[in-house]
């Protein structure tokens, strides 16, 4: 019976971190679709920030500030980890570097999107 | 909110003392899982008489005793390197910055204010079957929690790089970016 119930528990906790283990992402999501609406010389640090976010990275210095925003997502299936069973696994990311002047006015945005399926 | 930072006016300078995010929970997690595959392991290759223990001793519940609080301690210990969080506060002036090594830049050395993370976040296909899959499925995840509190910012002057405050959350950290642009002379908050 205790046997039983031990087996029990380690099957448990194994799904348990495999469920949750199946998805991982790093950094943050954001709608790159708002990045069109962006207007150079006019639109602000400050309503980049409410549209996208907070940027995973900053860097400010006497030419003016960069703000990266970047989103990563791997996908695995939990079924990969059973050996020769045959699994699609992919990882998604997308970045955007946006670039304002001294005075924080947007100037550019510089954008790189990537699929790999394996 | 609960602020992250406390500014405190001291001799001309703010000092700006930071309070590191905790560490995640599962990360604690998954050192006390570490330790106990590596009990697990210890038990299975240690004789069945060993003088180690004596015999008929209990070696898995001996090495779980040890193994797990070593797993935790290990997982903290690395943790705690990578996160590079400074052991004292630093300080802001209008015209310079005094590091948490009481080294004073000037105004005019500073080349760049920086946040970023102090892990390394970069794509990663997991994959693979069994054992090797489900190992890396777990460092995946352990890297994924670790990163969401080791978010830091720096100062680079003279050619190099010093941590102001590290071990912050995302927010924490933007926080405290947008406070030190803002107190800094020519920087756009």
């Amino acid at each position: 019976m205790k046997i039983a119930a031990v087996k029990v528990a380690v099957v448990a906790l194994m799904v348990l971190l495999l469920s949750a283990c199946a998805t991982q992402q790093i950094g943050r999501d954001f709608d790159e679709t708002q990045l069109s609406t962006f207007k150079p010389h006019e639109t602000t640090m400050a309503q980049v920030i409410t549209a996208l976010g907070q940027p995973v990275e900053r860097e400010a210095s006497d030419q003016g500030t960069r703000l990266h925003y970047q989103w990563i997502k791997s996908g695995v299936s939990a079924a990969s980890l059973i050996p020769f069973v045959h699994t699609t696994d992919q990882t998604d990311a997308k970045d955007a570097f946006l670039y304002f002047d001294k005075e924080g006015k947007y100037l550019r945005a510089e954008t790189n999107e990537t699929h790999d399926h394996a | 909110m609960k602020p992250n930072y406390r500014v405190v006016e001291a001799d001309g300078w703010q000092l700006i003392e930071t309070q590191p995010a905790p560490l995640p929970k599962r990360l604690v997690f998954f050192g006390a899982v570490f330790g106990f595959v590596l009990a697990f392991l210890a038990t299975v290759f240690t004789p069945p008489h060993s003088a180690f223990i004596g015999a008929g001793g209990s070696h898995f519940l001996v090495f779980v005793i040890v193994g797990v609080p070593a797993g935790v301690w290990f997982f903290r210990w690395r943790a705690a390197r990578t996160r590079r969080v400074p052991i004292a506060p630093f300080a802001i002036r209008w015209d310079a910055i005094r590091l948490p090594s009481g080294d004073i830049i000037a105004r005019e050395r500073i080349d760049r204010l920086v946040l970023s993370n102090t892990q390394q976040v970069s794509p990663v296909l997991v994959g693979g079957t069994g054992m090797r899959g489900a190992t890396m499925l777990a460092q995946g995840e352990a890297r994924e929690r670790l990163a969401s509190v080791s978010y830091a910012v720096a100062v680079e002057h003279h050619g190099g790089s010093s941590v102001l405050a590290a071990g912050l959350t995302l927010p924490q950290a933007n926080a405290l970016f947008v406070e030190v642009t803002r107190r800094l002379d020519g920087f756009q908050a």
